[in-house]
This record gives C-alpha cells, sequence and structure tokens, in this order.
C-alpha cells in the first residue's frame, strides 16, 4: 500500500509541477514544464502495468508460468516508445524556443501582448 | 500478383511515403527533379491504393493487416474499412493537388520539404488505417512532427511564435493522449480498439469511473486535433502563417482528429456501452457552441486566411456534431460533408495564395488582369459556396443529410437552430468579405498563381455534387458499418496470422 502511495504521490507532483511551469508562460519554463509533465506521464505508463516488486518481464527457468510472477512487459515497451518521443520533441521544441528568442529578443511566449503594449 | 495485393493493401499508403521519404532524404534538394519524382511515385501509388481500397470494401471486405504476424490484440493491427478507404483516397488527392501547387510556386525547394510532406502523409494515412491506440499515438506523432518542420518553412517572425504555440499545445495533447491510452490499458489490459470495444462492456463497476475518465481524456486530446471550443485557438494562427500549399495538405489534419472522435464513439465506447450516452452529450454541447464561436470569429476576420481558418473550425465542429448525433443518417452526412468540406477548405486556402500577393507588383495590363480577377473569384466564389453549405453544391447536401439526422435526435431544436444561424453568419462572413475583395478590389491578385490546381479542386466538388448518389450510398453503407462495432470486431480479432512454411533450408541442423 505505501508503495502505491507513494508512486501516485511522485506523479501527482511531477504533473503539478509540469502544469504550473507550463501556465508561466515563459519559453524555457514551459520546456521544463513539459519535460517534468513527461516524467510524470511515463511514471504513470510504467506502473499502469501494476506495480511488482522483484518480478521479471521475461519468462525464465524455473518461475512457474503464470501472470502472478511476472511484472507486465508491455507497459515497459510503451514507456520506451513514450520516452523517445517526447526527447526528440523537446529537442524540437528546444530549436524553436531558441529561434523564437532570437527574434523576439525576449522570452514570453506570447509576443503579441508585450508587442501591443510598446505599439 | 493480385493476390499478394490484396493480401498487403493496407500497409501500401503507409509504405509507399515512407520510402519516398527516405529517397528523397537521400537524393536532397539540390537534385530536385528527382525528388519531385520519387513525390510523385510515392503520390501516385497511395491514389491507386486509394482506389483498390474503395473498390475493396464497396464489396464488403473489411482487410485486416496484422503487423509482425502477431495475432491481433497481441500485436498490431491495421483495418482497413469503408470510412479509412474514403479517407486514403481524399488524403491522396489532397496530397497529389498541394503537391502539385507546391511545386508550381517552387515552395519544395525548402528545407526538407519533399521528406517532410511524405512523413506527414505517413502519419495521416497511418493514423486513419491502425486499429490499435498505441500505435495511434505514433501515427499522431509523426503527423506532427512532420508539420513542425513544414509549418517552419520559409520561417519568419510571426511563423516562429505560431509553431511555438502549435507544438506546445500539441506536446500537452500528447501527454493526455498518453495518459488516456494507458489508463484503457491499465483497466482493460488491452490497447487494441476492437478489443477495447468487447472488454469495455465487460468492466466490473468499480473500474467505470476509470474508464470513463480514460474515455474523456481521449476525446479531450481528439478536440484538440479537432480544434474543438476551449481547444482551438491555435488553429486560425497556425494555419494562417503556414505557407499556402501546406496550410491545403493541412485542412486535412483537423479531420484526423474527426476519424478518431467517430472511432471513440463507435468502436472504442460503442452504442449502448456505458460510457458513449455521457460523452455524446458533453459533445453535443460543445461542438454547436464551437459552430457559432467559429461563426462569429469568421465575421470579425478581416483577412482571408483568417476567415478560411474559422471555417475549417467550423466545419470540424459540425463533422463532430454530426458524429455525436450518432445515428446512421447523420453519420452519412458527415462523411458526405467530410469528403466536401475538406477540398473546400484546400481550395480556399490555395486560391487565397493567388489573392494575398504583395501589391507592390505592377498589374501587366486591364484586360489580362481582369480575366485573372473572374478566375480568382469564381473559383472563391465555389469553395465559399460549398464551406457554407449553401445549395446546389455539395456542401449543402451533406448538411442536409446531417439535419435530417438531427430531426431524429432528442435536441432536435437546439442543433438545427445551431447549425442554421452558423451557417447563415458564414455566409455573411464570405459575402462581406467576397465583396469586399472582388468589387471593391480591395487587393493585389498575383497573376492567378495556383489556379490550375485549384480548378482541379473545383472539379472534384462538381463531381461530388453531380455524383452524389453513388457516394451517398457508398457513405450510407460505410455508417451503417460504422454503427455495427461488431463487424470491426470479428474482422480484427478473427484475423489469423499467414501460417509459416518452413523451408527446407531452415531445417536442416
Amino acid at each position: 500500500m505505501s508503495l502505491e502511495l507513494l508512486v501516485a504521490l511522485g506523479i501527482g507532483v511531477l504533473a503539478a509541477c509540469g502544469i504550473y511551469l507550463i501556465l508561466r508562460a515563459r519559453i524555457f519554463d514551459v520546456v521544463l514544464g513539459l519535460t517534468l509533465l513527461s516524467y510524470g506521464v511515463n511514471l504513470f505508463i510504467f506502473f499502469m502495468g501494476r506495480l511488482a516488486v522483484g518480478k521479471a518481464p521475461i519468462i525464465k527457468d524455473g518461475v512457474p508460468l503464470n501472470l502472478a510472477s511476472y511484472a507486465d512487459p508491455l507497459p515497459q515497451a510503451l514507456v520506451l516508445t513514450a520516452i523517445v518521443i517526447s526527447f526528440g520533441m523537446t529537442a524540437v521544441l528546444l530549436a524553436i524556443a531558441v529561434r523564437a528568442h532570437i527574434e523576439n529578443g525576449h522570452d514570453h511566449v506570447d509576443e503579441d501582448a508585450e508587442n501591443k503594449s510598446a505599439r | 500478383m493480385i493476390d499478394f495485393l490484396n493480401t498487403h493493401l493496407p500497409i501500401l499508403p503507409i509504405a509507399a511515403p515512407l520510402f519516398g521519404a527516405a529517397f528523397a532524404l537521400i537524393v536532397n534538394e539540390q537534385n530536385i527533379r528527382t525528388q519531385r519524382v520519387v513525390a510523385w511515385i510515392a503520390v501516385a501509388l497511395m491514389l491507386g491504393a486509394g482506389v483498390f481500397a474503395i473498390d475493396r470494401t464497396a464489396d464488403g471486405i473489411l482487410s485486416v493487416y496484422l503487423l509482425g504476424n502477431w495475432q491481433a490484440p497481441f500485436g498490431i493491427a491495421l483495418a482497413l474499412d469503408k470510412l479509412t478507404a474514403i479517407m486514403l483516397l481524399l488524403t491522396a488527392f489532397i496530397a497529389a493537388i498541394a503537391l502539385y501547387a507546391a511545386q508550381q510556386s517552387n515552395t519544395d525547394r525548402g528545407v526538407y520539404f519533399t521528406p517532410l510532406f511524405m512523413l506527414q502523409l505517413m502519419g495521416i494515412n497511418g493514423a486513419f488505417l491502425t486499429a490499435d491506440l498505441f500505435n495511434l499515438f505514433v501515427f499522431f506523432e509523426v503527423l506532427l512532427a512532420a508539420s513542425y518542420g513544414m509549418l517552419l518553412q520559409h520561417c519568419d517572425r510571426a511563423k516562429t511564435n505560431a509553431a511555438t504555440h502549435y507544438v506546445v499545445i500539441n506536446l500537452v495533447g500528447s501527454a493526455l493522449f498518453l495518459i488516456a491510452a494507458s489508463l484503457l490499458y491499465g483497466v482493460t489490459g488491452t490497447l487494441n480498439m476492437a478489443d477495447l470495444s468487447v472488454k469495455i462492456n465487460t468492466l466490473p463497476p468499480y473500474s467505470h469511473a476509470l474508464a470513463l475518465s480514460a474515455g474523456f481524456i481521449l476525446l479531450t486530446v481528439f478536440a484538440i486535433k479537432a480544434a474543438l471550443l476551449p481547444l482551438n485557438f491555435w488553429l486560425t494562427g497556425t494555419y494562417a502563417s503556414a505557407v499556402l500549399p501546406v496550410a491545403a495538405l493541412f485542412a486535412l489534419m483537423t479531420k484526423v482528429g474527426v476519424v478518431a472522435i467517430i472511432r471513440t464513439l463507435t468502436l472504442i465506447y460503442p452504442d449502448g456501452s456505458f460510457g458513449n450516452v455521457a460523452m455524446s452529450k458533453v459533445l453535443l454541447i460543445v461542438a454547436p457552441i464551437t459552430m457559432l464561436v467559429a461563426a462569429c470569429g469568421a465575421l470579425a476576420s478581416r483577412e482571408l486566411k483568417t476567415l478560411i481558418g474559422w471555417s475549417v473550425v467550423g466545419s470540424a465542429s459540425m463533422l463532430v456534431t454530426a458524429v455525436a448525433i450518432g445515428n446512421a443518417k447523420a453519420l452519412s452526412g458527415a462523411l458526405f460533408y467530410l469528403i466536401g468540406s475538406t477540398i473546400a477548405a484546400s481550395l480556399l486556402y490555395l486560391n487565397a495564395s493567388a489573392i494575398d500577393a504583395p501589391s507592390s507588383r505592377p498589374t501587366e495590363g486591364a484586360a489580362n488582369s481582369n480575366r485573372n480577377w473572374a478566375w480568382v473569384g469564381t473559383l472563391f466564389v465555389i469553395g465559399a459556396v460549398t464551406a457554407t453549405g449553401l445549395p446546389p453544391l455539395s456542401g449543402f447536401i451533406g448538411k442536409a443529410v446531417i439535419l435530417a439526422g438531427a430531426a431524429q435526435h432528442m435536441w432536435p431544436m437546439w442543433l438545427m437552430s445551431m447549425v442554421l444561424v452558423a451557417g447563415l453568419l458564414n455566409v455573411i462572413a464570405y459575402a462581406r468579405l467576397g465583396s469586399r475583395l472582388f468589387w471593391k478590389r480591395d487587393a493585389a491578385i498575383d497573376g492567378a498563381t495556383h489556379v490550375v490546381p485549384t480548378a482541379l479542386l473545383a472539379l472534384a466538388i462538381a463531381g461530388l455534387t453531380i455524383f452524389a448518389a453513388p457516394i451517398q450510398r457508398f457513405t450510407d453503407r460505410a455508417a451503417i458499418e460504422l454503427r455495427t462495432p461488431s463487424i470491426m470486431r470479428d474482422n480484427v480479432l478473427g484475423k489469423r496470422p499467414i501460417e509459416r512454411q518452413t523451408s527446407p533450408s531452415q531445417v536442416k541442423p
């Protein structure tokens, strides 16, 4: 029970921090926020295969062939895909962020809001 | 040969653009002529596969393709039903037109344009074909990643900012998609949509709340793609800042969201399962309001590209309304309206490239200029009439069938009044901007750049109107197929892997 609670709290904290940072609307904070959110999501996917301590996802000799003796391998495969995709997307977003910073001269996500008051 | 093609048909629309992208990367932009040939071969294969798919599904065959020869709930399956066949052919057609326009205006000399174009087509086709929820996520990412690159073609300051918003909202959407997919896996133990459709009805009561929240998160993700109300503010800016042949292709992307919503409401949570009614009701409130807001946005837009963006939002919410009504009539009308409105949006975007061109260029002679104005104006009217659903073109037919479906629903007054009011506002918006552009000539025209591809789109709309009866018969059957999820379940879950023949060389020790 305590392990489940710990994991759930961890995911919750990661997601909450991520959402807070995304809503800050500064491009660097947004990137960090998305990274934290994707960490939370990755953990969530991983633990949707249920928590299992000391069990392998691959069939081993000497271990009885039933579901209770093994960890679910599918979420581990899914999380691998999700990690790769979120890593690639973060790289793309960083490239765009650098570009936006050079073009705008500031790091606010909504350039209109500041520009209109300046004009 | 035909036998081989029948077996491997579902993978062709994914494989052709994938290999096209690979070859286009190898030959790179220096060798633009080879790149163009490669792109055309891939698009021609997609067109062929689309026609073949329509032909095959019209015979009532639902092809299932098991990737890696793994049996259905364990491996990833592709399913080719009538809805997918329609979408594949539509994608191939729009892609051909967009490719033609891009080559005509030399947009395809941009950085990695052809490979990105091909990868985006691969993502769109894959999202239509797949019967696996996680695979759908992967194909969404493929098409989005390619669209980021396409959006940043010829990028300047406004484009970079629009792209930032677009990328961020889609990354948040991806995170939500992963949460929904893994939640559904945690509850049901499967990710195959056909299998989900079976398991969702046999859930123990204590997991109903989790499955329902997974369904709503899934709808939120697809609502971002289909640009439903609180989640649609990214669209107009993004599409307006895309290079116009690219925007013509982007008109397809909201439809990916709509098709995903169709799959959610007809397959994952089929009619009669516990989540369906609640989700449909929420959509029936949100989508008509989106329609009205989109019409107001259209009224408020001063630029043609913004106006078209809002009418893309409007037509997507119209489709979602029809899907959420859910009866066979509304679904069939939605499929018909989907074809026409996608073609119309692409037409308007391509046509806008002639109107919005820089006014600094001196016009060459009154007669020539007048003829160009007449061409561009006529094409604009054809697109506008289809997009707003006025008679006599195909938009009207689709809308009329959707209204007939709405009449059978329990909220006929709400749905019909919203559809009609939004339609009226859209007509006013188009009429006002059109008369300002074409009668007061409040714009310059740039030698009618994309007349040929735009006219081909207009011909397609004419064809859609003239052959409305046979096409409507096909969409009727597609709607009945969608309303009977057992067809999909039996075909996908009943598909057996191909028996491996052990060749003598493998038997040898």
